[in-house]
């Protein structure tokens, strides 16, 4: 059976996703040769936001971290495309404090939004110029995937 | 199909333990491709006839898009053939001769074929019974390495047993080569040697 790896969990990995991802990808494409890349309209949205907007990451921290800030229960990244125009290069280590007053208020209202994560098309209409990507712990849940 | 590629360039690279950017930038400004095949299926009537026989790419990765009829088949690195059916918005991606040469072979090129698969017989009788074509088209995409890099084994697949396998060479002449080899060069340019500190 060919693995399909859905394209979101690499498009818009950090760097700890990318590597895992990758890890399972080369492990893949060394049993069977060829992989299924399952691509999403996202890929397309990721695309154009590359070209012309700030990318914005948002992980869930972890465990850890959440019950000692509870408040803070995502860890914020930010980035331009990771590829071409970084910002915060090498992790998503910067914080909420270091974001400016607009996008920590965003950030506030995304992170305890009742129904996040939000489809993504929806999350566009929220903040046209912010694209919000939630990974980390879940990365599981959006990355390596059967199908065929 | 760029972006797609992209992206499996840099999750593989990653994956490896290069920087995730190495095949991204050694495909920089490379001559992509984007082909779409076609074949009349009515007009190759077995089931088992081959359309296009069995192959490596040149390039160094290929994507085929998903929906196209049944009939493409690829091998695993350890002989087994595998239809290649991506479903709808997928995309099928296979490493090809430029990334198999550049990890020394530690990524496998895919050998794959397309033939006329027994899953399109009732397809056809169908087409037939209704006079209607029974084409079978697949949008696919080439990535190439950029034809002024050296074509040689990266620093983590490079011994003396891969520099000899595969010695350094000029991506374009690289290309050209292979070409040569399948008489689909009629001319064949001057060739440019490396300089000499390879």
């Amino acid at each position: 059976m060919i693995q399909c790896f859905d394209i979101r969990c690499i498009t818009l990995a950090g760097k700890a996703t990318a590597q895992f991802v990758g890890q399972k990808l080369l492990e893949a494409v060394l049993r069977d040769g060829t992989v299924y890349l399952n691509v999403p309209e996202l890929a397309q949205a990721t695309r154009a936001f590359r070209r012309n907007m700030e990318l914005v990451y948002l992980f869930p921290a972890d465990m850890k971290q959440s019950l000692e800030k509870p408040e803070f229960n995502f860890q914020v990244g930010l980035t331009g495309s990771q590829r071409e125009k970084p910002i915060a290069l090498g992790g998503k280590e910067a914080s909420l404090q270091q974001a400016d007053p607009k996008q920590r208020f965003f950030f506030r209202t995304m992170t305890f939004h009742p129904s996040f994560p939000l489809p993504i098309s929806d999350i566009f209409t929220l903040r046209k110029s912010f694209l919000i990507f939630w990974s980390g712990k879940n990365r599981r849940s959006i990355g390596v995937e059967k199908c065929g | 199909m760029r972006v797609v590629i992209e992206n499996y360039d840099w999750a593989l690279a990653s994956g490896l333990g290069l920087e995730p950017d190495t095949f991204v930038r050694f495909c920089d400004r490379g001559p992509h491709l984007v082909a779409s095949t076609f074949v009349e299926l009515r007009k190759v009537c077995e089931p088992g006839t081959v359309i296009a026989g069995v192959h490596y790419d040149l390039n160094f990765v290929s994507g085929h898009a998903g929906g196209a009829i049944p009939g493409l088949y690829g091998e695993t690195p350890d002989g087994r053939w595998l239809a290649i059916d991506p479903p709808e918005n997928c995309v099928a991606v296979q490493p090809a001769w430029q990334l198999w040469y550049l990890t020394a072979g530690r990524i496998p090129r895919v050998r794959h074929m397309v033939i006329f698969d027994e899953r399109n017989r009732d397809r056809l009788q169908q087409a037939k019974r209704q006079c209607l074509g029974f084409p079978r088209t697949q949008l696919q995409y080439f990535s190439h390495g950029w034809t002024e890099n050296v074509l040689q084994p990266l620093s983590p697949f490079r011994n003396a047993e891969s520099e000899k396998q595969f010695p350094p060479q000029w991506v374009g002449e690289f290309v050209l080569d292979r070409l040569e080899e399948i008489n689909l060069l009629k001319t064949r340019p001057l060739q440019r040697p490396l300089p000499d500190n390879f």
